[in-house]
């Protein structure tokens, strides 16, 4: 069996969920504090990823990354890359695809935090950066995991932008779940079967993961008050 | 040494408009929740900004709409205790009574030296490792207030001190505090809605109505135009009560 696609899918998987980790944060805890249209625009907007079908993801992606458009002719002229159809092209629909889970995720948490925290970290004298990483990011830290955790389940199990983006090649740009459904197309049963079961394994244990951040968080949260 | 200030601000339908002038004394805000008393604190603190105004704490101008002043919370050194006490829930108590000295640049001896006699002075060096979570109402108060004073602060300001505490405890407490209070010598405001509690602590109390500040009338005048009247006191002034006139 080539491990190929597990080690693809998590190299994938791993990048970007450490992107949106921090774009996830920046975006909820900036647009917490935006005036309420802008919040009300820039949320529906942010959100539409997890509502939309991932091949109107992909291709959305492709008309912006494609060699043909804008973006994706300029990196060609410039750099000579093309964005479309390598391994980590993949990195750019499951980035889209698992940020609304992080920034919603997020959000919510940063929502629950005490703001008289805050005041009074200000108050005695601490910086606003101090008061992000040590007194805001410590108490949302159960919610911000939880969150990281499904994004990155999610990532793994993208399969739609991500084949239409980075497409299948044995070897290169294959993933599990684009290896499943080639394997399927092909009537190799069996292998597809094994990959099946990776999958399930790596998502099972990865929600059992997200479950126990929230029952721990919902103790933490009784025994504080 | 003194708290200049005349502020207006605009939240919603609500319009607080506030002029308050207090010397080194302990002064006191009474009012139905609701009335502004809090939102006060925090206009000082830098928390929330007035419309228009200005408020000038020893000579130093925190905040003036004309000047385009507004230092940050951080630079005006008002030191503000919040009702649930606001202790930093992932610190332990020492912890956050050393947060209140990061400010300043000192060695680190020094910085220790500070938040260990305070800490000592609010009997609270056996509970150094202990979490916020694993604290009595009191002992969440002293480490409030500890992490206060070591923060030096110019001004003291207390939003209800006492409304998270059981009464026996609020009476233990309310002794402690008077004390804090005597000790940190500069302008203290006092918030809250228990006439009695600001007639034992305050020196001059002004009420304050929808967002405006009556008059400030030393506690005595106040005692009389409150239509309230003393039923207990042996000279003790913590066995002070106050009740309503009968009509």
């Amino acid at each position: 069996m080539d491990l190929f696609p597990l080690y693809n899918s998590l190299r994938i998987a791993l990048i970007s969920t450490f992107i949106i980790f921090f774009l996830g944060i920046f975006a909820a805890y900036y647009i917490a504090k935006a005036p309420r249209v802008l919040k009300g625009v820039l949320d529906v907007i942010l959100t539409l990823p997890l509502v939309l079908p991932p091949t109107v993801v992909g291709y959305l992606l492709l008309r912006v990354l494609g060699p043909k458009r804008v973006v994706g002719k300029w990196f060609l002229a410039m750099f000579g890359i093309k964005l479309t159809m390598t391994w980590w092209s993949a990195i750019f629909a499951t980035t889209v695809v698992i940020f609304p889970l992080m920034y919603r995720t997020a959000r919510g948490a940063f929502e629950a935090f005490d703001k008289t925290l805050a005041y009074s970290a200000q108050s005695i004298g601490l910086s606003n950066t101090y008061i992000f990483w040590r007194i805001r990011m410590p108490y949302c830290k159960q919610g911000i995991m939880a969150g990281t955790v499904l994004a990155f389940a999610r990532a793994l199990g993208e399969y739609g932008a991500t084949s239409m983006i980075a497409g299948y090649t044995p070897g290169r740009t294959a993933t599990i779940s684009t290896t499943v459904y080639q394997l399927w197309r092909t009537n190799d049963d069996s292998m597809a079967f094994r990959w099946v079961m990776v999958n399930m394994a790596i998502s099972f244990v990865v929600l059992l993961a997200v479950n126990m951040l929230e029952k721990k968080e919902g103790k933490q949260r009784k025994g504080a008050a | 040494m003194a708290l200049i200030m005349d502020i207006e601000k605009k939240l919603g339908d609500f319009r607080l408009r506030i002029q308050l002038n207090a010397g080194d004394e302990v002064l006191g805000l009474c009012g139905n929740s609701g009335c502004g008393k809090s939102l006060t604190l925090k206009c000082i603190a830098g928390i929330e900004k007035p419309d228009r105004g200005s408020i000038v704490l020893n000579g130093v101008t925190l905040f003036d709409s004309e000047k385009h002043i507004n230092l940050s919370p951080q630079q005006r050194r008002t030191g503000l205790m919040f009702q649930n006490y606001a202790l930093f829930p992932n610190m332990t108590v020492y912890q956050n009574i050393r947060a209140g000295t990061l400010r300043d640049k000192q060695s680190e001896k020094e910085r220790n030296d500070r938040v260990d006699a305070i800490m000592e002075s609010f009997g609270l060096s056996s509970l150094a490792s202990h979490y916020p979570g694993q604290l009595s109402g009191g002992q969440q108060q002293r480490t409030a207030l500890a992490r206060i004073l070591v923060s030096e602060p110019q001004i003291l300001m207390l939003d209800e001190p006492f409304s998270a505490l059981d009464s026996e405890l609020k009476f233990r407490m309310e002794k402690e505090v008077r004390e804090v209070i005597r000790r940190f010598g500069k302008t203290t405001v006092l918030v809250s809605h228990d006439r009695g509690e600001a007639y034992r602590l305050c020196d001059r109390i002004a009420m304050v109505h929808d967002g405006a500040a009556e008059e400030i009338l030393s506690k005595e005048e106040w005692l009389l135009k409150s239509n309230s009247v003393i039923i207990t006191t042996d000279s003790i002034p913590q066995n002070v009560i106050l009740v309503p006139k009968e009509s």
